[in-house]
């Protein structure tokens, strides 16, 4: 693990700069995702979770799951593309954990991934760290974190 | 750009949910933003998104002739009717605030400007309730639909809260009446503003928010098409279940930000809260294996702050028996 701004990251994990997502390459093929702690921060408290069906396609953008937050409801954008192959039971049932605890909360699942869409994700800690660091600096411009 | 205002007049149920549904969806990256304004001409109750149609009490609903629609935005069931005026700014999600409470303090406070203007001491409270002395006085939601964001409120000028604690399923009628008692002091009206002032006002604010000129539209042929799309998708019986959620732990009521009802359990430990202001002030609680501890667990619980660590410092003194009343007061604590 390693520290940006304040934030705890890990190192070994990438990034969808989008929307603040963590995306874990598994051995097996499958992208487990779930948000990285600036994107739990912004999001708010989140108090629901519905997953896309498994089995649906979704292009990299689409959406994932609906997730609401302080009575915001908005998709989770596919960091990259794949097939839903599993939402996380343990998190739909408490969703505050996604705040809680942002690295233990995947969220969803997806097999059959679209590998040219990994050129988009933040890897490396040199990588991540820049990225990072550019974003906390904007949503503190922006108000939206505390400084 | 332009801020364009889209005011339909009295419309029906169906259609005061599937306007700014359709605005949204329709709105392309770059578009210039809208502020639509509709009443419904029909009364009817509404369901967040993620929210079970079980909370409602489906047979009083029909008594009442009222239709169950579902929005796609958060919070809780509503009723609305005529008497309140629906407004919605719809703007490119590439515009708006990426953080949900940079959201709703920049999109929710020229609502709050708009009727300070007209002499109400309105304020947004707790991230998303528009309040004046006090009660809420504008109920309010947000979400993104297709490449939109929107933020939805109303400006009640009267509400019938008596109506409103009719169609929730509670567990009993002790409950209801808790439920309406708090509306009757925490929801208020605005009966002496004058529709078109109000819809005045938050043009004139949120034009100014924006930085950009008002100028008064109707809806274009794509945006006519989502908006009667989404009038066909709101009145599925699909739609309108919900999505598949977890089960429920116990029975909340939240009436605004701070204050709310909560009876459930856990185990043989059954508890009942009820918050203002975010500190609990009566609550009740039954466990037959307390051995009469129970009223005791319950007099230190009022007062506490509803916050799980709060609320375990008071409770740590009863041991077991107080740790099986937090665990029955845990969920409710999640304040939806």
């Amino acid at each position: 693990m390693f520290t940006v701004a304040g934030y705890t990251l890990d190192p070994e994990l990438a990034y969808d700069p989008v929307a603040n997502l963590w995306v874990a390459l598994l051995d097996d093929g499958r992208a487990r995702i779930g948000y990285d702690p600036l994107g739990a921060e912004t999001t708010g408290d989140v108090v629901a979770i519905s997953p896309a069906p498994a089995g649906a396609r979704r292009a990299r953008g689409e959406s994932l799951a609906t997730v609401e937050a302080a009575k915001f409801v908005g998709p989770l954008p596919a960091p990259v593309g794949g097939v839903i192959a599993a939402a996380n039971p343990a998190v739909i049932a408490q969703p505050g954990s996604v705040n809680a605890d942002p690295f233990g909360a995947w969220l969803v699942e997806l097999h059959k991934i679209d590998e040219g869409d990994l050129v988009h994700l933040m890897r490396g800690e040199d990588e991540i760290g820049t990225w990072f660091a550019a974003a906390v600096e904007r949503f503190r411009r922006q108000g939206a974190i505390a400084e | 750009m332009t801020l364009r205002v889209i005011d339909t007049g009295y419309v029906s149920a169906v259609r005061s949910q599937a306007l700014w549904h359709g605005l949204a969806e329709a709105m392309a990256p770059g578009a210039d933003p809208v502020l639509s304004f509709c009443r419904p001409a029909e009364a009817y109750v509404c369901l967040g998104y993620h929210r079970r149609l079980e909370e409602l009490d489906l047979d009083v609903c029909a008594a009442l002739g009222l239709p169950v629609l579902r929005r796609q935005i958060g919070g809780g069931p509503v009723y609305l009717d005529g008497d309140q005026l629906f407004f919605a700014l719809i703007l490119p999600r590439s515009s708006a605030p990426a953080a949900v409470a940079r959201l709703y303090a920049e999109l929710l406070e020229p609502a709050a400007t708009a009727l300070r203007s007209l002499g109400v001491p309105a304020e947004v409270a707790s991230t998303n309730d528009i309040v004046a002395g006090g009660r809420k006085i504008s109920g309010t939601g947000a979400g993104q639909i297709g490449e939109g964001v929107v933020v939805v409120g109303n400006v009640m000028f009267a509400f019938p809260h008596e109506r409103m604690a009719a169609v929730l399923r509670v567990p009993d009628e002790p409950m209801r009446q808790e439920c309406l008692s708090l509306m009757r002091a925490h929801v208020g009206t605005l009966p002496q503003l004058p529709e078109d002032a109000v819809k005045s006002a938050l043009r004139r604010a949120y034009s100014s928010a924006l930085g950009q000129p008002a100028r008064s539209a109707r809806p274009g042929a794509a945006e006519d098409a989502a908006i009667t799309e989404w009038e066909r998708r709101l009145t599925e019986p699909g739609w309108i279940a919900g999505p598949s959620l977890a089960p429920p732990s116990g029975r909340q009521v939240k009436i605004r930000a701070g204050v709310w009802v909560y009876d459930g359990g856990a185990g043989e430990t059954r508890v009942r809260i009820r918050v203002e202001d975010g500190r609990v002030t009566t609550a009740a609680v039954k466990d037959p294996a307390m051995n009469g501890r129970a009223d005791g667990i319950a007099r230190a619980l009022v007062g506490a702050r509803a916050q799980r660590e709060a609320l375990a410092a008071r409770l740590v003194q009863f041991g077991d028996d107080g740790v099986r009343a937090l665990q029955a007061l845990a969920p409710g604590l999640v304040v939806r």
